[in-house]
């Protein structure tokens, strides 16, 4: 397992100093000078020049990419504000936990919802209840996640009062931009949930189970679902990506102070040392993501986990 | 007769695939026609498509035809979504909106879907080296969630329309990819590859006439779905300033520009977003159909 670990932290090296190298050369071809950014139109040539010199945007592309990987790597300097002039990886990191709280709650949002949904549409395959909550999902899939956000400000804030329309400051400010986030992976979950417990439901073993006058509700939640967990984690992987992508627009909608609004303030701003650090920074936590999934397998499901251990065994063998 | 008898059976196997094509065929639509949702789905998308098309006899407005004493109307019979904060009427700026979308929605999967079949079949084709040099810049570009692509590479080439559409189609490309690399990988085995092969047929012709045919059904309904994924992400983009500048009609401008009356104007915001969801569903809808309807495993 540790193995495992190690060799998946070893791939995940050369596909982070890939995106990296990716979003380097966007941010790099991006038409603009960054001294004149920095310094305003005003600004005379000469400074403009001096400027350009001090940041090292006159050496050669691969001289200051390597410089940028090497400062990341060295110093976890992700480089610096153009517009404050302050370190990026402070700002992400001052952000970042406020993004982090609304993916999780809006991923809590999401399984709270998703999973008994999924779980009730399967068991009543057919029943109105499975209409109306493919109907939902499909709904929940459909809408633009800012939109109804808006809408969602619309109705509890403005219109009947009960929520703040912006902000992060608390559970009640939470509540609207979780549920805006984790709307579109709750439709998702729910659908990846039903059609695999549709499958999970009619196997043998199930059959088994209740013929053995199991109750339903532990054959549901003890036996099949533990079956059915695994494509549901991996779409709950996916929606981790999703959602960090999410977050860019819904902060932006509901005034969150997260690293997603901080993005979109740096675009307006031009100010692209910030966005290439903050893509980089997702892109880094949703590998890390992808690897928890892949190690979450392992707990779900004794197969997998016996799959590690069966490796061991036989290089322990030739050994 | 006997050179009529010659040529029938010289045509006969045509026919035989002519016929076997068209029968296969009506059995997927036959399939598609029995999914009541999906039939919603295609109505839906058809009424959208015909909107578009007929923008400027069904708008009863200009889509910029600014009337000030008429700004912030709720609907009423004239103006049956209201008017927005220029007294621009707004049923006609979603009726034109139609237009930009669906054609952003379109020529960026367009222009996935050909760059993403070019780089799949390429990496499964050929294997080995070229394959994991592709697969890997494949996985570098999925590691990056694709709104955070797109906006990367549209602040990058600045706002606008065309823009907007190559951001959306590079940050999609991957995806496609991914499922046309996986079709290939499965069909190159089959018999009649090796047969095509042994008869001189080049690789590219292999390629194009007889394995990406075989793979379209996977490719179909990830376009389908991709469509509505690209309208998505272009009305997000816009709605964050990075997709197409006002006046145009975008449905993402449209509520970007009537966020600021959140608290005292509602129709700026309630009608473009219906427009995007309905015409998403309708894709969503239509693609989860034709999954079902090209699956073979659900043909009885």
């Amino acid at each position: 397992m540790y193995r495992f670990i190690l060799k998946r932290l070893v791939m995940m090296v050369p596909v982070l100093l890939g995106v990296t190298f990716l979003i380097f050369t966007i941010m790099y071809i991006t038409p603009g000078d960054p001294a004149a950014i920095i310094l305003g139109d005003s600004a005379t040539e000469e400074s403009k020049a001096q400027l350009r010199e001090d940041l090292g945007l006159n050496d050669p592309f691969l001289v200051q990419f390597g410089r940028y990987v090497m400062n990341i790597v060295t110093k976890g300097d992700f480089g610096t504000s153009y517009s404050n002039g302050r370190s990026v990886s402070t700002e992400i990191l001052e952000r970042f936990p406020t993004t982090a709280l609304l993916a999780v709650l809006s991923i809590c949002v999401a399984l709270c919802i998703g999973i008994p949904m999924g779980i009730l549409a399967a068991t009543k395959q057919n029943s109105i209840f499975d209409h109306l909550a493919t109907t939902v999902s499909l709904l929940g899939i459909s809408i633009p996640n800012f939109w109804l956000g808006l809408m969602l400000i619309i109705l509890f804030a403005v219109t009947l009062g009960w929520l703040p329309p912006s902000g992060f400051y608390g559970p009640a400010y939470w509540i609207m931009p979780a549920l805006t986030v984790g709307s579109g992976a709750a439709a998702n979950i729910m659908r990846t949930t039903r059609s695999t417990m549709l499958e999970v439901i009619r196997q043998d073993y199930i059959r088994c189970i209740r013929a053995k006058g199991q109750t339903e509700g532990k054959t549901i939640w003890g036996h099949a679902l533990r079956n059915a967990l695994i494509p549901v984690v991996t779409v709950v992987g996916i929606q981790c990506g999703v959602l960090l992508g999410g977050t860019v627009l819904v902060e932006t909608v509901f005034a969150v102070p997260g690293l997603g609004k901080l993005m979109v303030d740096s675009i307006k701003a031009k100010n692209f040392p910030m966005v290439q650090g903050g893509v980089l920074f997702i892109a880094l936590v949703f590998s890390f993501i992808n690897l928890l999934v892949d190690l979450l397998y392992a707990y779900i499901d004794p197969r997998i986990r016996s799959q590690y251990q069966r490796k061991k065994k036989k290089t322990a063998e030739k050994a | 007769m006997k050179s009529e008898k010659r040529a029938r059976s010289a045509q006969a196997p045509d026919d035989i695939y002519a016929l076997r094509k068209n029968s296969q065929l009506k059995e997927i639509a036959g399939r598609l026609f029995k999914n009541r949702i999906a039939v919603l789905g295609l109505v839906i998308l058809t009424v959208l498509i015909l909107v578009a098309i007929f923008a400027d006899q069904i708008a009863p407005y200009g889509y910029d035809d600014q009337l000030l004493s008429r700004k912030f109307l709720l609907p009423c019979p004239e103006h049956i979504m209201g008017t927005d904060n220029f007294g621009r009427d707004i049923f006609s700026r979603v009726v034109y909106g139609s237009r930009i979308s669906l054609q952003v929605g379109l020529i960026s999967m367009g222009f996935a879907i050909i760059a993403g079949c070019l780089v799949g079949s390429v990496a499964g084709y050929y294997s080995g080296l070229v394959d994991n040099l592709i697969m890997r810049i494949v996985d570098i570009m999925l590691a990056i969630p694709s709104i955070l692509l797109a906006i990367s590479i549209a602040a990058a080439l600045g706002p606008g329309l065309q823009n907007l559409m190559i951001a959306i189609s590079i940050g999609s490309v991957p995806q496609f990819a991914r499922i046309v690399r996986a079709s290939i990988l499965t069909v190159k085995e089959q018999e009649y590859i090796e047969a095509a092969r042994a008869i001189g047929a080049s690789d590219a012709r292999i390629i194009i006439s007889h394995i990406l045919p075989n793979c379209i059904a996977p490719i179909i309904v990830q376009a389908t779905l991709g469509v509505g994924n690209a309208i998505l992400s272009a009305a997000g983009l816009s709605f964050i300033g990075l997709g197409v500048r006002p006046p145009v009609p975008e449905w993402g401008t449209m509520l970007s520009a009537g966020r600021q009356y959140i608290r005292d104007f509602w129709p700026m915001l309630v009608f473009p977003g219906l427009a995007i969801m309905l015409t998403v569903f309708s894709l969503n809808v239509l693609g989860d159909g034709l999954r079902d309807a090209l699956d073979p495993r659900l043909k009885s």
